[in-house]
């Protein structure tokens, strides 16, 4: 009797259950409100950035103020509108053109991060430091100090690109690590306090930059940052600066270790990305251009130009010619090409070199000058001792050519305004001053 | 056996209550009331058509007007009164509402309302990394008639906005925000106001750089206290964070009389101009300052670089007296001290270096007697040779000892700016009302 009360009670039990199960949840279709997030009128800065960034690249670039991407303890403040669109195409310009050209598109549709959050103020760090950049997951990268950027000032384009290349050099070896030799070139420095040690220690212990010290993945990321930055030129000179030999041996050691993980793992060769990202450098904020004659003398930069007949200025070439023809009339000499040598003293060497037919052997003729140059680079030349030898002999003859030097003066500059990007090979000319269509120009060396 | 079933039923009496369920919501879709909300303040917003005049007090301290217009396109134009340029060019920008913790509105790109916040102190003269303690995400807490009130979410700044008049956008649109800024800061250069309430003069320091407003007044225990509050500028005037009062009469705006260029407040309906006196007000602390020389005070130093209310007149005297100075090996004065003596003797005493002796000083010291009138009126009488550095320099400083020995001056607490936390007394020349000076008493 007791057992069937309990069967009852179980019934009962098991009753309840089969009712209480049958709810009826009636919609199970409803909308999600505001999926999708933040939506306002779009103005021509977000159809602009919609175009270029999201359409080919699949890149959010937030710039809209949204406190949940950023650090919850630090002050910061949005970025200014009229400061995104010339950021951004500084980028598009100096960074992702540049890796398209040499890597191509997928690779860039593949690897750059998917969103780029632009923050207008510099984050402050309790350690008195001041973060440009983050990464994070090789999806998101946080762009600071917005506000304060200006296309073509170097010294605010250069610290931004910078960053990006930092950035996106951490997705590329999260995607396929750096051999492992790389952290064994100078372990024993990476240290959390970095950023107590000045640049110039970090050089010289073999690093790039204090920030490469923080760990190896930094290290690699900033020398490639900085090689791809700096361009070739700047970058010889940051080497070229360091005392330690054993610092310079690290870090050629480590470039070279860059340059192969970028041909074997990426099949890009890095030194041309890096002359490509100069001149995209260049193109948006040039380096300030160091005028000719300041580097232009005797134990100076360049102490040589040596000038060929082909595509100088008519004026030049009828002297030249001139001169070659009256050569010719003492056996058949012809020039062959002119040299102005920087010597000590402020004076210079006008070199004609000849060759006499019956030897086939050169000779030079010298013509020593004082040359004196003003502070806007106008050069004047002052006989500094009468001709002797060959230039005695054919004075005469070579007198057009003289003549010229001796009774012009000459603007100095680079032949194209200023000195030709990453190239080995670089030319000077000199213009008759009130006479731009009368000049002289050759290859500079030392 | 009968608590087991008991405890059965109970059990499933339970669960039939329990599985009552209904999941319709009471009122509506919370996501879509909410979304209803922030569409409802956003059509406050934008349906003020003479938009909103706008204050945010900063958690960091001080208090910053906006003339905001907030359009449908989600833009928001701007004038503020952080400085001319701001308060001159209406700066447009991007707003967003959004339902954080609380329905938010966003100043999502730069404007001036960033200024504030901006942690580049070299934008707004706050602290580094965090400004002047700011904020620019505002939480809605209350609307009511033509009033919203926010808060900061991440300082906790207040805000208020309060409807302009078509006639108040008007004015903040034909640039009135910055005349106010500009006659304001005329108003006050160089001048001493004071405000006749209950028949006394209390001075009025308005500080157009840190929007401040002070009055000055003796305390209830005979020291001059300070009665302020921050204000921010509004197109026709100066708004104060809170009522001052003096005594029964209470006030919250002063407003400016461009007619007269004069500021004025409301008392009781009739309005009261601020009056400018050509010299510093003399504050009626008991004891006089006269009766306790030598006492209270043993000396007062003037040192011109940090009394900037020093009369043009005294300036002239002093600065004739240096440049003399200096014609002697370029010897130039340091400052000044008067030291009171007993027997109503003073030392009036120039302390000067010899730039040929970069270490050392010099103190040349003039010996007088003085004479005090009850009122409070002094005149100095040579009462000993010139000696030692002031035999020396007397011929070069005679400017400044022939002002002393020949003026009598009224000796008195004054309201005159000094280094913080000093006292100062002022020797008021009666006979010129424009010439005086005045130093930091010393005990």
């Amino acid at each position: 009797m007791k057992l069937r009360h309990i069967k009852v009670a179980a019934l009962l039990l098991a009753v309840t259950f089969v009712t209480a199960c049958s709810k009826d949840d009636e919609d199970l279709n409803k909308p999600i409100l505001g999926l999708g997030g933040d939506s306002w009128t779009h103005s021509e800065l977000d159809k602009w950035l919609y175009q270029n960034f999201t359409v080919p690249y699949n890149i959010e670039v937030k710039y809209r103020w949204d406190g949940s991407e950023l650090a919850l303890d630090r002050t910061l403040v949005p970025a200014k509108e009229e400061k995104i669109q010339p950021l951004m195409e500084t980028m598009k310009h100096a960074w992702i053109d540049v890796y398209e050209a040499e890597a191509g598109e997928t690779f860039v549709k593949r690897f750059v991060p998917k969103q780029y959050v632009l923050v207008g103020s510099p984050q402050y760090n309790a350690s008195g430091t001041i973060t440009l950049g983050e990464a994070e997951g090789g999806r998101k990268v946080t762009l600071y100090r917005v506000n304060q950027f200006e296309k073509n000032k170097r010294e605010i384009v250069q610290p931004i690109l910078k960053t990006i290349q930092h950035e996106f050099a951490h997705i590329l070896h999260q995607t396929v690590m750096y051999p492992p030799e790389y952290e064994q070139i100078t372990p024993m420095g990476y240290t959390s306090s970095w950023n107590n040690i000045s640049v110039t220690n970090a050089r010289e212990s073999g690093y790039i930059s204090s920030y490469a010290q923080a760990s190896p993945n930094e290290d690699f990321v900033e020398m490639i940052a900085i090689m791809l930055t700096q361009g070739k030129t700047d970058y010889e000179a940051i080497i070229a600066g360091i005392s330690n030999p054993e610092a310079v041996a690290a870090l050629r050691k480590k470039e070279e270790i860059v340059v192969t993980y970028f041909k074997q793992v990426w099949n890009i060769d890095f030194y041309k990305l890096q002359a490509r990202a100069e001149l995209a450098l260049e193109d948006i904020a040039p380096k300030p251009v160091i005028p000719l004659h300041t580097q232009f003398g005797f134990g100076n930069i360049y102490s040589t130009m040596m000038i060929n007949p082909a595509g100088q200025s008519d004026d030049f070439l009828e002297k030249y010619n001139t001169a070659d023809a009256n050569l010719k009339t003492a056996g058949g000499r012809y020039i062959e090409y002119i040299r102005l040598i920087a010597e000590d003293n402020n004076r210079v060497t006008y070199q004609i070199r000849y060759i006499n037919p019956s030897s086939g052997s050169p000779f030079v003729a010298n013509f020593i000058y004082n040359m004196s140059v003003d502070n806007k680079g106008v050069a004047s030349f002052t006989i500094a001792e009468a001709p002797a030898g060959n230039a005695n002999t054919y004075k005469t003859h070579l007198a057009p050519l003289t003549n010229y030097i001796e009774l012009n003066t000459f603007k100095i500059e680079w032949k194209d305004g200023k000195p030709v990007l990453g190239a080995t090979e670089q030319y000077g000319k000199f213009t008759a001053t009130g006479n731009p269509s009368s000049f002289f120009f050759g290859q500079l060396g030392n | 056996m009968k608590r087991i079933y008991l405890f059965m039923v109970l059990v499933a009496g339970c669960f039939l209550t329990g599985c009552e369920k209904d999941d319709a919501p009471v009122l509506d879709n919370p996501d879509a009331r909410l979304n209803q909300v922030l569409s409802e303040y956003k059509s406050t917003l934008v349906s003020a058509k003479s938009g909103w005049k706008g204050i945010i007090y900063p958690a960091g301290g001080g208090a910053y007007a906006f003339y905001l217009q907030f359009g449908e396109d989600d833009r928001v134009t701007m004038l503020s009164d952080f400085d001319m340029g701001t308060a001159d060019k209406a700066a447009t920008s991007t707003y967003r509402l959004k339902a954080l913790q609380r329905p938010t509105l966003i100043f999502d790109t730069y404007s001036y309302i960033h200024y504030l916040s901006d942690p580049d102190e070299s934008v707004n003269g706050g602290t580094r990394g965090a400004g002047l303690k700011s904020d620019f995400e505002f939480a809605i807490k209350e609307v009511s008639g033509n009033t919203i009130k926010l808060e900061g979410t991440f300082n906790k700044s207040e805000m208020v906005l309060v409807k302009a008049t078509e006639a108040e956008a008007a004015a903040y649109q034909s640039g009135e925000l910055k005349n106010i800024i500009k006659n304001s800061a005329e108003e006050v250069k160089g001048k001493f106001l004071y405000l006749l309430l209950d028949n006394q003069k209390v001075p009025v320091i308005v500080s157009v750089a840190n929007k401040t407003l002070t009055l000055l007044h003796v305390d209830a225990n005979n020291k001059i206290a300070q009665i302020n509050a921050p204000f921010t500028f509004e197109s026709d005037g100066l708004l104060l964070r809170k009522p001052l009062s003096y005594g029964n009469n209470t006030f919250d705006k002063v407003f400016w009389d461009a007619q007269n260029k004069q500021f004025y407040i409301n008392l009781n309906a009739a309005p009261l101009y601020f009056s400018v006196s050509p010299s510093p007000i003399e504050m009626a602390v008991n004891p006089p300052l006269h009766s306790v020389l030598g006492k209270s005070y043993t000396s007062m130093q003037i040192n011109v670089a940090n009394l900037p209310d020093l009369s043009a007149n005294f300036r002239n005297i002093y600065n004739t007296a240096n440049a003399s100075l200096g014609t002697f090996g370029g010897r130039y004065i340091e400052y000044m001290t008067i030291l009171f003596n007993a027997n109503n003797m003073v030392t009036f005493q120039i302390r000067y270096r010899n730039p040929s002796q970069p270490t050392s000083f010099y103190n040349a010291n003039f010996e007088y007697k003085m004479t005090l009138s009850p009122e409070g009126v002094a005149t100095f009488a040579l009462a000993a040779a010139p000696a030692g550095n002031a035999n020396s320099i007397k011929n070069y400083v005679v400017a400044l000892t022939d002002y002393f020995a020949n003026t009598p001056f009224k000796i008195s607490y004054i309201s005159a700016s000094a280094p913080t936390g000093s006292t100062v007394g002022g020797f008021m020349s009666q006979t010129n009302p424009e010439s005086y000076f005045y130093g930091v008493l010393i005990q």
